[in-house]
């Protein structure tokens, strides 16, 4: 089974609500930010013929650029994400079959697969996203970028194991 | 053809062309990374300027010295009419028509590395910077009279706006009237500045002296600014349309110095 087109319309609004409304009462100032819209990109089918799944990232992202200021941003650390989530899944499970695309959906996935996935590329996503918006690298913004990415990823998983983990996933 | 088109519809091809798009973007309309390219660009500007100023530096020594020598005959001159004056005497000594403001201002020797002529935003590139304990807005003269003033800086190098600069206005008084005004940039001729706000009641003589206000926000007060070249009685706006030359000479390489404020 894989994830159905309306399970991502559903969850790419939730997550915009999500952002809208959500993120500003649950933000830590200067701390850590919640920034599950991140998912979106990582939800996206791989099934899916590259161009149509690159449009539609883009879109998202644009989407998001035009709610959230500063514009570009969202896109731009987005497609980063789009562009290297299939290099890292195929790092870790090198022994995916050649057609593993056309068989191969997130929910398909355990707690544990799904934790090394998304982390590492919520952490890329925010280390560009926040050295980007802030223009500047140093310790406090590393720290910024790490705690939300811990506090990010806690709502994308909690997303993923109530609406999205088959009960007869693997492992 | 067909080769072509696949090429730009090629997913590797569309996703840099939207990621520039989406940097050029975000860079686009955020300050912070504007500064920072700008700053970017200034040092680059400032290193290639500086790296062809030793080239220049003998024909600019000379200059320098040509100056030396006339501001040490005026100097003569000045004391020798000092010295014979039966009365109080008011002669043009250099830049500064009040000299209580030595007093206040420590004087930092800077050097253009780069002009601007061309522009209605003129502006120089001065070797001094942050780290020479310059920041925006402090006042740069040359031994004539008031250039100039600081509006950014980097480390090592400064961006000065020149009064020949359109956005650039100097609260100035006419020294013979005590009379304020303020000075505009309106008509783009280098050493040529309007003088405006000068009420038609009051009598304006071609060579009356300009000089900062008290009241400037920019200089401080008693600098000289000019002098009146031509007064044009324009009765349909109510002030007098006074044109007034800089002693400061934007097209020579003079000697700058900026007024850094000391602190108590």
């Amino acid at each position: 089974m894989k994830v159905s087109n309306l399970t991502l319309s559903l969850i790419a609004g939730f997550l915009l609500l999500f952002q809208a409304s959500l993120t500003p009462l649950l933000a830590l100032p200067e701390l850590a930010w919640p920034m599950p819209y991140v998912f979106f990109w990582l939800l996206l089918p791989f099934s899916w013929p590259t161009r149509l799944s690159l449009l539609l990232a883009t879109a998202y992202g644009l989407l998001l650029d035009i709610v959230f200021p500063p514009p570009g941003l969202h896109t731009f650390c987005g497609l980063w994400l789009w562009a290297l989530r299939k290099t890292w899944l195929q790092t870790l499970h090198p022994n995916l079959p050649a057609e593993w695309q056309a068989s191969f959906s997130i929910d398909q996935l355990s707690s544990g697969e799904f934790l090394a996935y998304a982390l590492p590329l919520t952490f890329i996503h925010h280390l560009l996203y926040f050295t980007l918006g802030r223009w500047s690298l140093h310790g406090t913004i590393l720290l910024q970028a790490l705690l939300s990415t811990i506090y990010t990823f806690l709502w994308e998983w909690l997303i993923f194991e109530l609406f999205l983990r088959q009960k007869y996933a693997r492992r | 053809m067909r080769e072509w088109l696949t090429l730009l519809i090629h997913p590797t091809f569309l996703w840099v062309l939207i990621q520039t798009i989406a940097f050029s973007l975000y860079i686009r309309y955020t300050p912070a990374v504007n500064t920072a390219i700008d700053r970017v660009v200034l040092s680059a500007r400032a290193a290639f300027h500086r790296a062809f100023l030793w080239v220049r530096r003998p024909w600019i020594a000379m200059q320098q010295v040509e100056e030396m020598t006339q501001l040490t005959t005026q100097l003569n001159e000045a004391f020798t009419t000092l010295q014979t004056a039966t009365g109080p005497v008011s002669y043009p000594l250099a830049a500064w028509g009040d000299f209580s403001l030595l007093k206040t201002y420590r004087l930092l020797p800077a050097e253009a590395l780069y002009k601007t002529f061309h522009l209605r935003a003129n502006f120089a590139l001065l070797n001094k910077g942050a780290k020479d304990s310059l920041y925006p807005g402090l006042a740069v003269v040359s031994p004539r009279g008031i250039i100039g003033i600081i509006a950014d800086t980097t480390a090592h190098t400064s961006i000065m706006y020149a009064l020949f600069h359109k956005d650039i206005h100097v609260t100035a008084i006419l020294t013979s009237q005590q009379v304020f005004g303020l000075t505009s940039w309106k008509k783009p001729v280098l050493n040529r500045l309007q003088l405006e706000y000068i009420p038609l009641y009051v009598s304006v003589q071609p060579g009356d002296e300009v000089w900062t206000a008290p009241n400037s926000a920019l200089f401080p007060s008693g600098l000289r600014i000019g002098r009146v070249t031509r007064v044009e009685t324009d009765f349909t706006q109510g002030f007098h349309a006074i044109e007034i030359a800089t002693f400061s000479d934007w097209q020579r390489n003079e000697p700058l110095f900026v007024l850094v404020p000391r602190h108590p």
